[in-house]
């Protein structure tokens, strides 16, 4: 079990990680989100050894690793760049591994093919990793990682610059070999679908900090701040004012006056309205009439926005969903304790 | 620890560059009471200004020669895809890696006066001299130049024309230009960069050409490299010689800075079109373009198979003697440890052999000392401005003739603070400042090739520090050591022109010896001329194939 206790690094007196407490189960995956420049990268490195927090620590199990160097620590790292060994050729590279663990020849051998067959590289053995595409350095990389079978295994975006449908087989894949293999591993993504296909958990960072922590669904159903809400995709928010406390609280928006969910400090807000939580027509508690601006065609999905006022939002409908044309009026219904989310000011 | 490594390129180019380059701008100065009178002292003595004139004329001759024979060959290979193309672009670069020594010795086995052509024709038309007169005329100079430099025009122009669109000259054709026009108009100009920048190459190549001009160009000529050497060696005027040096160095360091200019100019891409696969050649084209390029193999292959031949063949006769039993011998190499003249002062060609060895080894040594902390620092301090200031210091000595260099050794090293005049050390340091390019541009883009990330890699695999070493860093630089080590080696065993000023007497390296045999009468002595040139082509011909074995491909700046 990893656990990180309030670790803080700067670089050149720029704050990249402050105060991060975070836990890795044995056997869980844990996925790293955030925007880019938010330390999802530093963290991994300050974990695999590579880099010494200003402050904190960094435990396996109760024990503090801080004497203990990057090729002792048993973790496995996978590099966004790859940083596969131009001198080796694949096999070279995935061997790399457990010819330093001191493997047997054949078992290396063995391992290697079986790494290989894994990622959809099988015959790729004496292939130089200079004349591979972008993917199967990636996929090689991925085989190179995974064959010591590291106690943690980190991976730093490991399908970044995958076209879209290896993305897909391989997630699915990538899930698998984890779940199968009980292996601990922390996923670096700024991809929130590819953390929900994978991850057990999901931790947001935003600017050194982290957001929340929470599985993905609940991070879906139940952003914790205004930013999670936005790096979510969730884009209908606005200010607001909230009033009263405990039931009788309401929140004052542009769009009128909603009750709003217990438990928030008087005063300003910021009011999420979830676009899944509305439908066409008046049915529901609230009631918003507006206009068409615009409309989507998103597969299953019909996602329009629609002018309330000055307010625009977006709202997700199913793809069946008869829209007017667009500049004609419509209304939308939605029920306030499901489709409000009040947040504190940042 | 960092202050340190700044310090020992430094050190070495302050100490061995820019002291003697100082030294000879003091003495010049120092003659001719200040820069303008110095330099007046020379453009006012006639011989003199014959001197820097003649100095330009050949250069610009054999440009001009140059361009003529390689452009369209040029052109064919940036164009056409034909059998042996790759071989012609091989054999085209041989030349350019030869020493000097080695060329002329090789042109005079063929053309001078004991050579094949000279031979062949006296035992065929029973003459009693040699009908050709080949060695000693500005032919010979021309035509050794043009032997050398043809591959700059075919790579440097080749490649860019290669790189130029077709589609350009084809948009030219559909608006009515005529072949004539398109090449005028469209083509041309878009060479004119690389074109400009080939024929500046050339010139300063055969500007500051020392060997072939001292060797086959006689005593008749004399260029501004020939003259700071006679003026050195047989007239023991230093003044003079230094103010020769000076004027060298100017005309030299302006033509490098527009030679600078210019190739920056030609990493801009003109039009970046994908490498179109070449067409083949028309049928009737094909016969003119064989026969071209037969003509042109030829000229690079004859001087040297020529040399190897001649190097195991007796044609003329024992001094003392008339008759000849020509045929094939292997006398002149059992001769190389041999002293056919029985002078005390000689060496024997056994004896420069080794201590061209011995030389090359404190070459490899000296060089990658100096070169390898300055390739780590131009590595890792990538764009800080020290680095900027760094790395054209450590390519200046490529810019500066070896015949000056080995000038301001005898002028600033032969005296207090530094006596070296007896030191073993002088010549491979001489050495060394030829080499210093070619090892810290082999060496720089090996180490910047290892990323820390690389490091961190095999860290985060179980790779302790010293396994990282081992695994990483060693056979990632360790071919470029090689390479570096082995560009030293071929410098050192093919210089002459600072080797034939600071060479002792008693210990001339291999091409100073091949000079002296040369001008030496007898067969015996002219066949170990032969011998050793030969083993030196081999040297140098071992040495650059086992670079381009060495060479990764995407690891290297040449």
């Amino acid at each position: 079990m990893l656990t990180l206790e309030n670790i803080h690094k700067s670089f050149d007196g720029t704050v990249v990680l402050e105060g991060i407490d975070l836990q890795v189960e044995k056997g869980e995956v844990l996925a790293l989100l955030g925007p880019s420049g938010s330390g999802k990268s530093t963290l991994l490195s300050i974990v695999a050894g590579l880099e010494t927090p200003d402050r904190g620590r960094v435990l396996w199990n109760g024990r503090d690793l801080a004497a203990v160097p990057a090729h002792r620590r048993g973790f496995g790292l996978m590099f966004q760049d790859f940083a596969l060994f131009p001198h080796r050729d694949v096999s070279g590279n995935v061997a790399f591994g457990l010819q330093m663990a001191g493997w047997a020849l054949a078992r290396i051998e063995k391992r290697v093919t079986e790494m290989l067959e894994l990622v959809g590289l099988g015959g790729f053995e004496r292939r130089e990793v200079g004349a591979l595409s972008g993917g199967e350095q990636q996929r090689v990389a991925l085989a190179r990682a995974l064959a010591p079978q590291p106690r943690l295994l980190m991976l730093d975006e490991p399908l970044g610059s995958l076209d879209r449908a290896l993305r897909a087989r391989l997630q699915t894949d990538l899930a698998a070999i984890l779940r199968r293999a009980g292996q601990t591993s922390i996923y670096v993504t700024h991809d929130q679908e590819e953390a929900y296909a994978i991850a057990d958990r999901a931790a947001l960072l935003d600017a050194g900090r982290l957001a929340q922590v929470a599985t993905p669904e609940e991070l879906y159903r139940r952003p914790a701040s205004a930013f999670v809400a936005r790096f979510l995709g969730m884009d209908n928010l606005l200010p607001g004012e909230l009033r009263g406390s405990g039931r009788r609280a309401t929140v004052e928006t542009a769009l009128g006056r909603f009750s709003a969910p217990a438990g928030g400090e008087p005063g300003p807000v910021t009011v999420l309205l979830r676009p899944d939580a509305f439908a066409l027509g008046g049915r529901g508690k609230g009631k918003l009439r507006g206009t068409l601006a615009g409309k989507q065609f998103r597969g299953s999905q019909l996602l329009a926005h629609i002018l309330v006022g000055d307010t625009r939002l977006a709202i997700e409908l199913p793809s069946t969903a008869k829209l007017p044309d667009i500049g004609q009026p419509l209304t939308v219904g939605f029920n306030p304790t499901e489709a409000l989310h009040v947040f504190p000011n940042d | 620890m960092l202050g340190l490594l700044w310090l020992l390129p430094l050190a070495f180019l302050a100490v061995f560059y820019f002291y003697p380059l100082g030294s000879i701008l003091t003495l010049s100065l120092h003659r001719g009471g200040g820069l303008l009178p110095a330099l007046a002292a020379v453009f006012n003595s006639p011989a003199l200004r014959g001197v820097v004139g003649f100095t330009f004329w050949q250069a610009t001759l054999s440009t001009l020669l140059t361009l003529a024979l390689g452009l369209p060959a040029a052109w064919l290979l940036a164009r056409y895809q034909f059998r042996g193309k790759s071989l012609l672009r091989a054999l085209s670069g041989i030349p350019f890696v030869l020493p000097t020594l080695v060329v002329a010795t090789a042109f005079d086995a063929l053309l001078g006066p004991r050579g094949w052509a000279n031979q062949a024709a006296m035992t065929l038309f029973g003459l009693s001299a040699p009908p050709i007169q080949f060695v000693n005329t500005f032919g010979a100079i021309l035509i050794a130049h043009v032997f050398y430099n043809t591959t700059i025009v075919l790579r440097l122009v080749g490649d860019f024309w290669a790189r130029l669109s077709p589609r350009i000259e084809q948009a030219a054709r559909s608006l009515g230009a005529g072949p004539a026009q398109v090449f005028l108009r469209v083509s041309l100009p878009l060479l004119a960069p690389a074109l400009a920048a080939a024929a500046l190459l050339v010139f300063i190549f055969n500007f500051t050409s020392f060997g072939v001009v001292l060797v086959l160009g006689g005593p008749r000529f004399a260029t501004l490299e020939t003259e700071i050497y006679y003026q050195t060696t047989a007239l023991f005027n230093l003044p003079v010689a230094a103010v020769l040096a000076l004027v060298q160095l100017l005309f030299t360091l302006a033509l490098t800075a527009a030679y600078t200019r210019l190739s920056a100019r030609l990493s801009r891409p003109v039009e970046l079109a994908a490498r179109r696969p070449p067409r083949a050649l028309r049928p009737g084209g094909q016969l003119l373009a064989g026969v071209y390029l037969a003509l042109l193999v030829a000229f690079f292959l004859a001087p040297l198979a020529g040399l190897a031949l001649r190097s195991v063949s007796r044609l003329t006769p024992e001094r003392g003697q008339t008759q000849v039993q020509a045929g094939l011998t292997l006398d002149y190499y059992r001769s190389l440890g041999e002293d056919p003249r029985g002078n005390v002062f000689f060496a024997t060609p056994a004896r420069a052999i080794q201590t061209s060895l011995l030389y090359a080894g404190a070459t490899i040594l000296v060089s990658l000392a100096a070169g390898l902390p300055a390739a780590w620092l131009l590595a890792s301090r990538e764009g800080s401005p020290g680095v900027r200031l760094l790395d054209p210091l450590l390519m200046l000595p490529l810019g500066t003739s070896a015949v000056t260099l080995g000038l301001g050794f005898i002028i600033a090293l032969n005296r207090p603070p530094l006596d070296l005049r007896t030191s073993p050390l002088l010549v491979p340091l001489a050495h060394s400042l030829v080499a210093l390019p070619f090892v810290v541009r082999s060496l720089t883009p090996a180490l910047r090739s290892i990323r820390p990330r690389l490091r961190q890699a095999a860290a985060v695999l179980g790779a302790a520090p010293g396994q990282v070493l081992r695994h990483i860093d060693l056979p990632l630089v360790g071919r470029a050591l090689l390479v570096s080590a082995l560009f030293a080696f071929a410098v050192s065993v093919g210089e002459f022109g600072a080797s034939a000023l600071v060479a002792r007497p008693e210990y001339p390296t291999i091409p100073v010896l091949i000079y002296r045999l040369l001008g030496q009468p007898g067969a015996q002595t002219y066949g170990q001329a032969m011998a050793l040139s030969t083993v030196l082509m081999a040297f140098t011909g071992l040495g650059m194939l086992l670079i381009e074995r060495l060479r990764i491909a995407e690891v290297g700046e040449f």
